[in-house]
């Protein structure tokens, strides 16, 4: 494992993920899940950022993980996809598994939200990919 | 990726990880999680949805199936453990520290606390899966005429 290529990966997918997570759940939708939401009591009056900040920092060290760790040449392309089904698995089970314990979102949401992840994490992914394109490999022994 | 040996590993790790995760979760500490909710009211269901569980557990068994079968050498349950419980961990800090950043559901003990649990259960998957993966005969690989 190359750790030099993993902390760069890590570090500009985490801040595209938040980013991109800013934009889509903060702003675009954000009427969509409060309409959405079972409990009135659930969301925070402020959100707070560094935890989120630091949830995204490890979802894109293991998007990292997974695309170094393949054979092949790694392409934006490649990364997307790659992205948005490593985002559409972690979001599909972290969804379900809090459906079947809270009564927080609708089935409707449940789905959704699996989806605006692969989203999310298909663009971290394709950012990622392009500067590890620029990244050269250490070289092997 | 043998489709076969990924469809095998998500149903062996998803069961897994249901009677695990049922145990630790449902019967050991379900005090514990009662005991640490944050100020929102009315967020826990009556009756929990297994079904919902179990449909949630699938995507996550073939996340580690795919990591673990994506590595060089034949699968051990050592390796099989770390891979599901590093898996596990990453994927359950990420979720919980986002819902702890947007919701009152749970204080910040439990959400610190939460994703080391996942990751037992989750290794405890992976090793199941590599060992049953280990069984298996990988797919045919195209070789060079000799």
């Amino acid at each position: 494992m190359d750790m030099k290529r993993l902390a760069i990966g890590t570090i500009v997918g985490g801040v595209t993920l938040y980013a991109v997570g800013y934009v889509m759940f903060d702003i675009a939708t954000v009427d969509y899940y409060a309409a959405n939401n079972a409990a009135a009591s659930i969301s925070r009056d402020v959100n707070l950022q560094w935890s989120i900040g630091l949830g995204y920092l490890y979802l894109a060290a293991l998007l990292t993980f997974v695309l170094v760790s393949r054979a092949g040449v790694l392409t934006i392309g490649t990364g997307a996809a790659i992205g948005a089904v490593v985002g559409f698995l972690v979001w599909a089970g972290v969804d379900f598994i809090r459906y079947g314990y809270e009564d927080r979102w609708n089935l409707t949401l449940t789905i959704i939200d699996s989806l605006l992840g692969a989203v999310q994490t298909g663009i971290g992914g394709a950012v990622i990919a392009a500067v590890l394109a620029r990244v050269p490999k250490s070289a092997m022994a | 990726m043998d489709m076969k040996r990924l469809a095998i590993g998500t149903i062996v790790g998803a069961v897994t990880i249901h009677a695990a995760g049922y145990l630790l979760f449902q019967v050991a500490l379900v005090d514990f999680y009662a005991m640490n909710v944050g100020s929102a009211t009315g967020v826990e269901r009556d009756v929990t949805l297994q079904w919902a569980l179990a449909v949630g557990n699938i995507p996550l068994a073939a996340l580690i199936t795919y990591c673990i079968d994506s590595r060089p050498g034949a699968p051990t349950i050592a390796g099989g453990f770390v891979t599901g419980a590093v898996i596990g961990f990453v994927v359950w800090f990420h979720a919980d520290f986002i819902m702890y950043g947007f919701t009152n559901v749970w204080n910040l003990t439990l959400t610190i606390v939460d994703p080391p649990l996942s990751a037992i259960t989750r290794g405890i998957a992976g090793a199941v899966i590599a060992a049953v993966l280990a069984m298996l005969p990988k797919a045919a690989q195209v070789r060079p005429a000799e």
